[in-house]
């Protein structure tokens, strides 16, 4: 099968499965659904994000593993204390960038 | 697309997702880079985050088609990595939707994590238009950083911590949506249970994690009720 083929397969499923939701609706709506859709996407996000980026930095050695923790932690206190995301992002960045450049 | 949807949600959902782009920017060149030398040819990896649209998705693909792994399996493998598009997508599916067909056509395409987070800070009602805009912003950076990073594959040099850019990026965004004790514990809880089942195959992990952290943080709250 053509590579061009087989990736327009991929894009139709993928597109299928986001898509499929929003024309089926098959989410039910009820009270208990409502308490569990507001409780989800927080647990899904964190579940998916942190601990990915929490065993990743666990397999560094000393120095830029605490460094992709201080990043992290950076990014979180920053941003809330100041209500600006951007702040909290560009710091956490920057103490990524000296863990690469130590790691180098 | 009409007035309807270039609204003012639209475009605070284009300015929310400006600082979010650094980290797009940084995970593009990276997915670029690595998929350009998987054996695909440069039109086909240049498609790929058009069509695909879906980073691990991509460097699944050429990953698996650099192994000549047969299409059935590269197929089962994507629709598994991808599965928490399905969750997002059946969450947004109950927002007010859009009337536009053109909207309803580009919503489930913008589906990704930021969008998916950066919209759950608006009113639902204004939820769709605003992951619109976020997902505008996000895709053409996308597109636009994969195409550059597979086009330098060769010069750039390799992130040895690219893994910490999604966590470094989103943590504000969902940082704040733990407004209350059941998010928290919720968020907690996942994470735990995360780390526990990050061993499962093909991303499945936080895909358990997540429906059994509110299963048993809504189970405690019920307890916790009925004791009072």
């Amino acid at each position: 099968m053509s590579e061009y083929l087989e990736i327009a397969i991929l894009g139709v499923a993928l597109f299928a499965m986001k898509a499929l939701p929003f024309i089926w609706r098959i989410v039910p709506r009820s009270p208990r659904v409502t308490m569990v859709l507001d409780l989800l996407p927080a647990g899904l996000l964190t579940a998916l994000i942190f601990p990915a980026a929490l065993l990743g930095a666990a397999n560094q050695n000393v120095l830029p593993g605490a460094l992709v923790l201080a990043a992290i932690v950076a990014s979180v206190l920053i941003s809330l204390r100041t209500g600006k995301a951007a702040l909290g992002i560009a710091a956490g960045l920057i103490l990524l960038a000296i863990a690469e450049v130590i790691s180098a | 697309m009409n007035s309807a949807v270039i609204d003012r949600p639209f475009h605070r959902g284009v300015q929310a997702a400006l600082p979010m782009l650094t980290g797009t920017v940084l995970f593009g060149l990276a997915t670029g880079a690595a998929t350009a030398p998987s054996g695909l040819s440069l039109p086909a990896v240049l498609a790929m985050p058009a069509v695909l649209y879906a980073g691990v998705g991509q460097l699944a693909y050429a990953q698996l088609f650099a192994l000549a792994a047969p299409f059935a399996s590269i197929l089962l493998t994507l629709a598994l990595i991808n599965l928490r598009y399905l969750i997002y997508a059946a969450i947004a599916s109950t927002w007010p939707q859009p009337r536009n067909w053109l909207a309803r056509i580009l919503t489930p395409y913008f589906v990704t994590e930021t969008s998916f987070a950066l919209s759950l800070r608006e009113a639902p009602e204004h939820r769709i238009a605003f992951m619109l805009g976020a997902g505008t912003a996000l895709w053409a950076t996308w597109f636009l950083t994969c195409t550059v990073g597979a086009l330098l594959a060769s010069q750039l040099p390799p992130l040895k911590h690219a893994y910490a850019v999604p966590a470094i990026v989103l943590a504000p965004v969902i940082a704040a949506l733990l407004k209350d004790r059941k998010r928290l514990g919720v968020a907690a809880l996942a994470c735990t249970l995360g780390l526990a089942f990050a061993t499962m195959p093909y991303r499945l992990g936080p895909l358990v994690a997540a429906p059994l952290a509110v299963a048993v943080v809504l189970l405690a709250a019920a307890v916790w009720a009925r004791r009072r």
